[in-house]
């Protein structure tokens, strides 16, 4: 007897399965592997497209920032924080950011451009100075911080000087 | 080439596939998702800042239309001013009182240089009065506590025919 043709269709029909599947394998990964190269170009795309808005926001922030105003419009800014930004408000919301430690000795408002906050502060600890800046750091209104001259003579007396962001109205 | 060799070597071009080309794709498509994330939160903090600036930059165009508006033809402004001044000094209930009044450059009426002491409330109500009721438009403020007071410092300016 001679099996050797049913051995051979045997096999060749376990071969082609085989091949099959290790040939599906191959088509799904490939497949795979054109996605995600589509998604990486349009996560590209779509970032180049933000990072143009946001260069261009941060472009159009930036010339107002630059432009210098004239008197007129400097009367017109004084006149318009006058309004937005009075004393009151500016004095509330930096004692509302005062640790128990920490006492003003002035407050200085000056109105331009921008409204120039200026500071003089007594702290009983370095610690409660370090905390007040913090918290003006960490405030929504103040912004440009400069924290000035510092005297450590058993109490800290400071100067620190900023600018009202305002409250986003 | 056998069968059994075919397949295997197919097998490794699907493995290739997805780990020098799929994986790594995912890899810098997830970065990007990040950097993407980060940009938007930018554009968003930038497109607040814009509105603001723009609202205020509004609030300004009015303000310099009513500085236009003012009034040449007020007569005495320095008197009016310096009247209501001293309106607002005697209302808010302060004392030490020290004020100038002088002519200002159109559009400017008068200029206002005044110094009291009081109590906080007073004061604020003070910078409040003369800026809300009197038409004072402030050039600085200074506060300086004072025992349980503050002297408060107001250096400021109303326009011609300013209330």
């Amino acid at each position: 007897m001679d099996f050797r043709t049913r051995r051979e269709s045997r096999r060749t029909l376990a071969d082609v399965i085989l091949v099959g599947l290790a040939g599906a394998t191959l088509l799904a990964s490939a497949w795979g592997a054109v996605r995600a190269r589509g998604e990486l170009g349009s996560v590209r795309a779509a970032l180049t497209d933000m990072r143009s808005d946001v260069n261009s926001a941060r472009a159009r922030l930036r010339s107002r920032g630059a432009r210098r105003l004239g008197d007129g419009e400097r009367l017109a800014s004084r006149l318009e924080l006058t309004a937005a930004a009075p004393p009151v408000l500016i004095l509330a919301e930096i004692t509302s950011l005062l640790p128990d430690q920490v006492r003003l000795r002035s407050v200085s408002l000056g109105y331009g451009d921008v409204v120039a906050v200026d500071l003089e502060v007594e702290a009983r600890t370095a610690g409660a100075w370090d905390e007040f800046l913090d918290r003006l750091s960490g405030s929504p209104h103040f912004t440009a911080l400069r924290p000035g001259e510092e005297q450590r003579d058993g109490e800290l007396r400071a100067h620190v000087s900023m600018t009202w962001r305002g409250q986003g109205s | 080439m056998s069968s059994r060799l075919l397949a295997l070597l197919l097998l490794l071009a699907a493995l290739g596939l997805r780990l020098f080309v799929a994986m790594p794709a995912q890899r810098e498509a997830a970065g990007l998702g990040d950097a993407y994330r980060r940009a938007r939160d930018e554009r968003r903090e930038a497109a607040q800042q814009l509105a603001v600036a723009e609202r205020r930059e509004t609030r300004r165009q009015q303000a310099m239309a009513s500085i236009l508006a003012a009034a040449p033809g007020d007569a005495d402004p320095v008197t009016r001013l310096r009247r209501d001044a001293v309106a607002s000094l005697r209302e808010a209930g302060v004392s030490g009182v020290r004020l100038a009044v002088a002519a200002g450059r159109a559009p400017i009426g008068a200029t206002l240089r005044l110094s009291a002491r009081g109590s906080l409330v007073d004061a604020s109500w003070l910078s409040a009065d003369l800026t809300t009721k009197r038409g004072v438009v402030l050039e600085r403020v200074r506060l300086v506590p004072r025992d349980a007071e503050v002297v408060i410092d107001i250096d400021g300016a109303r326009l011609l025919g300013g209330s």
